[in-house]
């Protein structure tokens, strides 16, 4: 009886049964896998998001330069019987223009013909909006690019800022009420930088250079996704005189 | 029988996963660095342009005297070059066809080109 059980026992033991050492180096080999496939799995997983995350950013940044670029591209220049067209940009410390409130680096202002954000729409002095038989022929627009700090949230923005009363002849042009529209989000940097043909400057007047800078740099950094990313775009204002014919 | 049919499983989604993943993430730059590229194109066009038109004939380098600021500048590089347009209804010398190509990537193995057209505005 005895002899039987043994025999029964070391029979069942040979067929399917494990020993704690080998459970204990399967069960190592087993954690030895695992600790590399979460090792690569985490990598992966971070690469990922940076990959993301860098999508993110350049898609924020395209968006914005695509707006600017098509403004500055098509900005007026110097019309020598109206001082009301020009460039303005100022390097961060420096204020172009009061109503670009709570800016906190580079300014930059000029008229160009545009659309507007507003397109079809007009806001009336009590807040109304008109119809938009009241916008046509009001192509001309004063442009404003600056970054604002909101007090609220201290979120950082960028507008651009539209005119919506204009008239067709240069010297009668009056600015209506301003719109504030925001430009793009996240955005940490907004530098602008000016070529003169020779050197870059930080500063452009077309009321003292008498011309628009031959190329305009804008530099933003966006903080959309995760890592910064810096950006530039560099402009040729194609416009570089005016001819009135009438 | 059943171990060994569940590690099967487990290792073939794992590497299918590890397989999978780099390509997707490399997907991801594949694209990122498509739009940099027409950024960089649209910038270098613009330099072109702001250029007087004799000088306008051939040039390559990269983008880091342009865009000093932008460490991904390093990465791309230009090559374009600038032929007059001559038809049997325009005078020579007052068109010329430039094209651009932008690369990038390892050895330079991706690439944007772009035509576009110059006409003299006699500002040599």
């Amino acid at each position: 009886m005895t002899g039987i059980s043994r025999r029964a026992l070391r029979r069942h033991r040979g067929i399917s049964g494990l020993s704690l050492l080998e459970m204990l180096v399967a069960t190592l080999i087993f954690s030895i896998l695992m600790l590399g496939f979460t090792s690569l799995f985490r990598f992966s997983i971070t690469a990922w998001f940076n990959a993301v995350g860098r999508f993110g950013n350049i898609q924020n940044l395209a968006g914005a330069f695509d707006i600017i670029a098509s403004d500055l591209r098509s900005a007026l220049p110097p019309y020598d019987t109206c001082s009301d067209i020009y460039l303005l940009g100022q390097d961060e410390g420096s204020t172009v223009d009061p109503d670009l409130t709570n800016s906190i680096q580079d300014e930059l202002v000029f008229h160009c013909p545009t659309y507007t954000s507003k397109e079809g729409q007009f806001n009336s002095p009590n807040g109304q909006q008109w119809s938009a038989a009241a916008r046509i022929g009001n192509e001309l627009a004063k442009r404003g690019y600056w970054m604002r700090r909101d007090s609220t949230n201290d979120t950082i923005l960028m507008q651009g800022r539209d005119v919506a009363d204009t008239s067709d002849y240069c010297p009668e042009i009056t600015y209506g009420f301003s719109i504030f529209d925001e430009f793009a989000y996240s955005v940490s940097k907004f530098n602008v930088e000016y070529y003169d043909g020779a050197t870059w400057l930080d500063d452009w007047s077309t009321n003292t250079q008498g011309k628009l800078p031959k190329l305009v740099r804008v530099t933003l950094q966006s903080t959309k996704s995760g890592a910064a990313m810096t950006m530039a775009y560099v402009v040729h204002p194609r416009a570089q005189g005016t001819y009135i014919t009438q | 029988m059943e171990v060994m049919v569940a590690a099967t499983i487990m290792f073939t989604g794992a590497v299918v996963m590890i397989t999978v993943l780099p390509k997707l993430i490399e997907a991801g730059y594949s694209r990122s660095s498509r739009d940099m590229s027409y950024i960089f194109g649209m910038s270098k066009m613009d330099e072109i342009m702001a250029s007087p038109y004799s000088t306008i004939t051939s040039g390559s380098g990269s983008f880091t005297e342009l865009m000093p600021d932008v460490p991904e500048a390093y990465n791309f590089e230009y090559q374009y070059t600038a032929t007059e347009v001559t038809t049997d209804n325009l005078p020579t010398d007052l068109l010329k066809r430039v094209t651009l190509v932008i690369t990038w990537g390892d050895d330079s193995d991706k690439s944007d080109t772009y035509v576009f057209y110059m006409a003299d505005k006699g500002d040599d």
